[in-house]
């Protein structure tokens, strides 16, 4: 009878063991999923910084107040992108304009951003950080 | 008792090793086109006119970019040209060799293809693809790379 449950007793810690083996191994699994996915988002934000900056779109908005190009830009994503360009004085933080991805609204899910920044010229040299941000669309 | 437990145990493990191996080939594959878009589009290559060169030869780096984003024409061209003879070394260049590889540049305006190097995947199913932006010749352009399974 005590070798019967001595028996259990370790079948019982083995299942617990293998339970908690499995289970961990689909949580790391996520993480890492996770990871790569946010790497990428983070790529392509700094993507979509580099061409408005290159394409002079950045600037032009400074400018004329007017983002026009830029949303139009960003609807030219691929569908499952959604992104949004923000633009501050580097000095007191005021935003300059601000432009999201039409039909995209905040992810409830992650994020991810980056800041760039970029120099106007006209009648004095005037910094700037665009913050661009990208997420998934959610399925509808 | 035993013997369930014992096929209990067997099939966990065997479920687990199962859905492990077909999550790290999909995170080997995920990084593979993460690491070849980043090479593509940041990189001008080494050396910096490897487009000049014959063949692969001398050749340790590809790259398509004139400088971080913005693709240069004359690069572009040399990449695609590899595909004809030069398919699975330039992947092992990029550090593909394991994998298959689509790198298509299109335009972001309609979606037309601009280039495109390399095979088109056999199935949809175990392909990773980044799509990544950059400028080219003026346009605003979508760099899609897919890695696959051969």
């Amino acid at each position: 009878m005590k070798g019967i449950v001595i028996s259990m007793d370790a079948l019982i810690a083995l299942l617990v063991l293998i339970v908690i083996l499995t289970l961990t191994n689909g949580y790391l699994n996520g993480i890492q999923e996770a990871e790569n996915r946010s790497l990428l988002l983070k790529e392509q934000a700094s993507d979509i910084a580099t061409v408005l900056e290159k394409n002079g779109f950045l600037e032009e908005a400074v400018k004329t107040g007017q983002v026009n190009d830029i949303r139009s830009y960003l609807n030219r994503l691929p569908n499952s992108i959604c992104a949004e360009t923000i633009a501050f004085e580097a000095v007191d933080q005021n935003i300059v304009f601000s432009a999201v991805k039409p039909s995209c609204t905040q992810s409830s899910g992650e994020a991810s951003s980056i800041n760039r920044s970029f120099i106007m010229n006209d009648t004095q040299t005037n910094f700037y950080y665009a913050r661009v941000t990208t997420w998934i669309r959610d399925s509808q | 008792m035993v013997f369930l437990f014992i096929l209990l145990t067997i099939l966990t493990f065997t479920n687990t090793i199962f859905q492990q191996t077909v999550f790290n080939e999909k995170n080997e594959l995920d990084e593979t086109a993460f690491l070849v878009a980043n090479s593509l589009i940041y990189s001008q290559g080494e050396p910096a006119n490897w487009h000049t060169l014959n063949g692969v030869n001398g050749i340790s780096n590809i790259g398509i970019a004139a400088t971080r984003n913005v693709i240069a024409e004359e690069k572009l061209e040399k990449f695609v040209d590899l595909n004809q003879n030069y398919y699975e070394e330039t992947k092992d260049l990029l550090g593909a060799s394991k994998y298959g590889l689509k790198v298509s540049i299109l335009r972001m305006q309609n979606n037309q293809s601009i280039a495109e190097f390399g095979l088109e995947p056999m199935e949809t199913s175990g392909v990773s693809t980044a799509n990544r932006f950059a400028y080219y010749n003026g346009e605003e352009v979508i760099a899609r790379i897919k890695v696959f399974k051969q």
